[in-house]
């Protein structure tokens, strides 16, 4: 190791570790001093760093809890202020609660409810209260809802008015029994070219089922023609009512006409061509007829039975009607005496048609659902 | 009922036979077209995935296979008894499509 000239000392850690014992004799003293002063400063800065890393973390902790606690306090204030009706204070209130705190769970709420009221808003929010302050009332009288109802063809355009509407018809239908004025209202609603899509689809709805109520499935047809669009499946399921209707129409038509005409047939072998009516009782109902029909119901009978469920009288009736037909077609033969081909095929023909008609009509009239299936 | 002369006779015995092979025919066609239109219009589950079911499908359609073909014996009987002629040519041609509606389904639908 080279000598330091005079009046140069190493300092510190050097000279501690330093092998003349010159150096370590005299400043091992200053050397630990210095070095304790160091350690003190860079403890001191650590000190420093945490305190203000802490107070910082500290003050945004007890920052975001006051946002949270804010935002809270914004949305209850809302949800308070919706209820009493003060519509454009919850919305300015949701507002504050979604901007304070965007991640809170109650936002999602708030955000639907805010846009719920957004999309409410027309006329500063008069139109709602006045919907609102009759709906919330259990005990509105007749007096409120017509005035409610007058006041509604003054509103602004937009969503409101046809919910007053809706309002209005459910009042006057259910609780006032006035399926007239009810079905006015509907009638509104779905003319409202400012309302809800989903408004005037209910509205529809509505109708529809207060007309069929009356029996006035034509009326319902001619509703759901003028919006075809607006629910296509209760216009298909209307159309496939008024086709049902007009099938049933066609099966009582045939089956009625080709009994009349067994009647005339058995009638007239009777009174016009002198004929026994034991004989032509014979002639017409036969036994082997008759044991068609008992297994036509009875055997399907049975095998509904042993099915479990559905229901036995579809197949007993059309049983019955078989030998209708049958009894029917055979008095038409006794009456009008007739065996060239073009009448036997047309006899053959006007057969099937009636049975056509009699299953039809056993559908129908034990459980039209059957018929659903079958998509009639 | 007019019957020509030389015509067949059938005794009620083989009315009823000629009623009842009309029967079973029709019973096999009709088991075929319901099994035919089981598999390609109302697909069941595969038999191995299913643990328990209240009703046979098989059963079922045998039984109202066999529906069918007991209403079709009457008018296999009818048509023996008006047509003796005419209803044995039919019972042919019953038995032909009987046998060919089964095969086709045994091939496409089995």
């Amino acid at each position: 190791m080279k000598h330091r000239p005079c009046g140069v000392q190493p300092r510190g850690r050097f000279v501690l570790f330093s092998p003349n014992p010159r150096y370590r004799d005299s400043h091992v003293f200053a050397a630990s001093k210095a070095e304790r002063r160091r350690s003190q400063s860079l403890a001191g800065a650590i000190v420093t760093c945490s305190l203000f890393i802490s107070t910082s973390v500290g003050a945004q902790t007890i920052s975001a809890d006051g946002t949270k606690s804010a935002a809270r306090q914004a949305y209850e204030r809302a949800e308070s202020a919706a209820a009493a009706l003060h519509f454009s204070e919850a919305l300015a209130a949701y507002d504050r609660a979604i901007t304070l705190d965007p991640s809170a769970p109650f936002v999602r709420v708030a955000r639907a409810r805010a846009a719920d009221l957004r999309a409410h808003a027309e006329g500063d929010f008069v139109p709602l209260t006045r919907l609102e302050t009759v709906r919330r009332n259990p005990t509105v009288s007749r007096e409120d809802v017509e005035t409610l109802a007058r006041d509604a063809a003054k509103f602004p355009p937009g969503r409101v008015r046809s919910e007053v509407q809706l309002v209005v018809a459910e009042a006057f239908w259910h609780r006032f029994g006035a399926p007239d004025l009810a079905a006015q209202a509907l009638d509104a609603a779905l003319e409202d070219p400012s309302a809800d899509r989903l408004t005037r689809a209910l509205a529809l709805n509505e109708l529809v089922a207060l007309e069929r109520e009356r029996e006035r499935l034509d009326v319902a047809a001619a509703v759901v023609d003028r919006f075809p669009d607006l629910a296509p499946n209760l216009t298909a399921e209307v159309r496939r009512l008024v086709r049902r209707i007009w099938f049933g129409r066609l099966a009582w038509g045939s089956f009625s006409g080709l009994i009349l005409l067994g009647v005339m047939g058995g009638l007239r072998a009777i009174f016009g061509r002198g004929a026994e009516p034991d004989a032509v009782i014979r002639d017409v109902v036969r036994p082997f007829s008759v044991g068609f029909a008992l297994y036509i119901g009875g055997a399907a009978s049975v095998l509904v039975r042993i099915h479990g469920e559905g229901d036995v009288r579809p197949f007993l009736w059309l049983g019955f009607g078989v030998l209708a037909v049958d009894i029917a077609v055979r008095g038409w033969r006794a009456g009008f005496v007739n065996e060239r081909v073009f009448v036997r095929v047309l006899r053959a023909l006007v057969s099937v048609i009636g049975v056509i008609a009699v299953a039809f009509l056993a559908l129908q009239y034990a459980d039209a659902a059957y018929l659903e299936t079958l998509g009639l | 009922m007019t019957t020509r002369p030389g015509a067949f006779v059938p005794s009620v015995g083989a009315k009823m036979t000629i009623a009842l092979v009309f029967g079973l025919t029709v019973m096999v066609f009709a088991y075929s077209t319901i099994r035919i239109a089981d598999v390609f219009l109302f697909p069941e589950p595969n038999p191995a995935v299913v643990v328990w079911t209240d009703r046979s499908r098989f059963v079922w359609r045998i039984l109202i296979a066999a529906y069918l073909g007991g209403a079709s014996i009457f008018g296999g009987y009818s048509l023996a008894n008006r047509t003796p002629n005419c209803g044995l040519v039919w019972l042919e041609r019953s038995i032909f499509v009987a046998v060919v509606s089964l095969l086709g389904q045994a091939i496409f639908a089995p």
